[in-house]
């Protein structure tokens, strides 16, 4: 069996205003990965790749060990829950299961109304009628109806909740229990990571910053904050994304270089929030 | 299995218009009762096609374009299944349109007209297949509203030069005696009428297919 549920390499893809530019990363069978970075760094984009909704001008996708353009049956295996519905406003929730389910080789009907009763979803009841926080959980009862391995998520909890949210989170950690099913999930609330996610991937302007298991991030960046007369030019050439403001400043450092550092400086740990914080101010530099 | 599912998928698009839809069939009956028998089946079918752009609004509304990305289906094939799912409309109106036609020749009339109604049934669904094979390529390229205006262009275009053109030619007699000879030929050889209609359908028909999975592949 392959260890790599998910595999993308070189992966390039170029509009008029943006680029995303090499990106590789890979996603072990039975992990969580978090795709993140600020608005407009590439992560849908990436997604949109992945599912061959835009067309890639370089790079491999490689989906269970297979090329996913060649095997669109893989799909079968991929479950996807965007931020919006794609069902139409009028039908009743009936209704998708009964557009969507002949699709699939292997939709549950019990599954799905397991997690519509779960979700509190009745059956009767119109799509437009329900909240944001009900749609995401009938994308996600679709989504998981069907036995998929792969499931896909793109900002699914932008809009909802801190209870619904962490009922999604709760449901993506039993999702994962058998440790035959993995989850990439794109987000820009960074505290749904921490929870769940054990490897992380970071974009930066549509360029990989990171890859790899959430802790090595850790390991790797901390966050040094001081005064600005502790300042100088020896000393900036190991920060990054400096910000700076009229009471000191703050950066991210490589853990190697914290040996170049002051004892006026206090280090900290850094959390996802503060490494895209500084990635953003990096931009200048 | 693929097909049939997405086939499937735009009437379940279209379920929840279907009500309105058959409300409306109620205007090409009165037509048929007021005017002419043929004018309804031409009225009712030239309803339903434009009634059928309705689901190109309901997918991009959807966001179908995500959906086509999800579901395990190959790219090209949810444009197949538009034109099939539309065609299947075309045919089960003009089957019913068509009886509506003989139920009501036969109260009004007393009679069938057959030659008439196959005259009238053929043009009508060449003329459905014509507006069909024009506007949906415009539908996949551009976003629906932007389509809309784009798809109407050409019949604009058509009769603000055709009809006048058409109009100065017929007082040509030589030009007007020998569309009257063309007239009365297919009133005599409804066959050829419809076999003509037949080739016409699938040239158009196609070539729109064509186009459209060529705009497709790009846009997708």
């Amino acid at each position: 069996m392959n260890q790599n549920i998910l595999e993308i390499k070189n992966l390039t893809k170029e509009f008029d205003n943006f680029k995303l530019d090499n990106v590789s990363f890979h996603l072990p069978t039975g992990y969580i990965m978090g795709l993140v970075g600020k608005n407009g760094a590439g992560k849908t984009t990436t997604i949109k790749l992945i599912l061959e909704l835009l067309e890639k001008d370089q790079g491999v996708i490689q989906v269970f060990g297979q090329n996913i353009i060649q095997h669109y049956d893989l799909k079968q295996d991929i479950a996807v829950v965007f931020d919006e519905v794609f069902f139409v406003e009028d039908w009743k929730i009936s209704d998708v299961e009964a557009a969507i389910s002949p699709f699939y080789i292997n939709w549950d009907t019990h599954i799905f109304q397991n997690y519509l009763k779960q979700f509190h979803l009745p059956t009767q009841q119109k799509i437009k009628a329900l909240s944001r926080g009900m749609k995401m959980k009938l994308m996600l009862a679709v989504a998981l109806s069907h036995k998929a391995r792969l499931l896909i998520l793109d900002e699914p909890t932008s809009g909802l909740d801190p209870v619904a949210r962490d009922e999604l989170l709760d449901i993506l950690l039993h999702y994962i229990e058998d440790e035959q099913n993995s989850v990439l999930f794109s987000t820009h609330i960074t505290s749904d990571l921490d929870k769940i996610a054990d490897f992380l991937t970071i974009l930066d302007n549509g360029n990989i910053f990171f890859t790899g298991y959430k802790d090595e991030l850790f390991e790797k960046y901390c966050i040094v904050k001081g005064g600005i007369d502790n300042l100088n030019q020896d000393i900036e050439k190991y920060l990054m994304g400096i910000q700076k403001n009229s009471t000191g400043f703050s950066a991210l450092l490589d853990v190697k270089n914290m040996k170049y550092m002051n004892g006026h400086m206090v280090i900290e740990e850094a959390t996802i929030d503060d490494i895209l914080i500084h990635i953003n101010h990096m931009e200048g530099e | 299995m693929t097909l049939k599912n997405l086939i499937k998928l735009d009437f379940y698009a279209m379920k929840p218009l279907a009500k309105l839809m058959i409300c409306f069939l109620v205007i090409p009956i009165i037509l048929g009762i007021i005017v002419n028998l043929g004018v309804s089946i031409m009225v009712t079918l030239t309803f339903v096609v434009f009634m059928l752009n309705m689901i190109f609004s309901i997918s991009e509304k959807s966001h179908f374009h995500k959906l086509y990305g999800v579901l395990p289906i190959k790219k090209s094939t949810s444009v197949l299944s538009r034109y099939l799912f539309s065609l299947i409309i075309v045919a089960l109106t003009a089957i019913v349109s068509f009886i509506l036609y003989i139920i009501l020749s036969l109260i009004l009339n007393g009679k069938m007209n057959w030659i008439h109604g196959i005259s009238f049934l053929t043009i009508s669904i060449v003329i459905a297949l014509f507006f069909i094979s024009i506007q949906y390529p415009f539908y996949f390229k551009f976003e629906y509203s932007k389509a809309t205006i784009m798809s109407i262009l050409p019949y604009i275009i058509c009769f603000a030069i055709g009809a006048p053109l058409f109009q100065y030619l017929m007082q040509n007699n030589h030009f007007a005696s020998q569309v009257m000879k063309l007239i009365s030929y297919f009133q005599s050889h409804v066959s050829v009428l419809v076999i003509l209609g037949i080739v016409i359908s699938v040239v158009m028909v196609s070539t729109s297919y064509l186009l459209s999975l060529k705009i497709q592949k790009k846009e997708f």
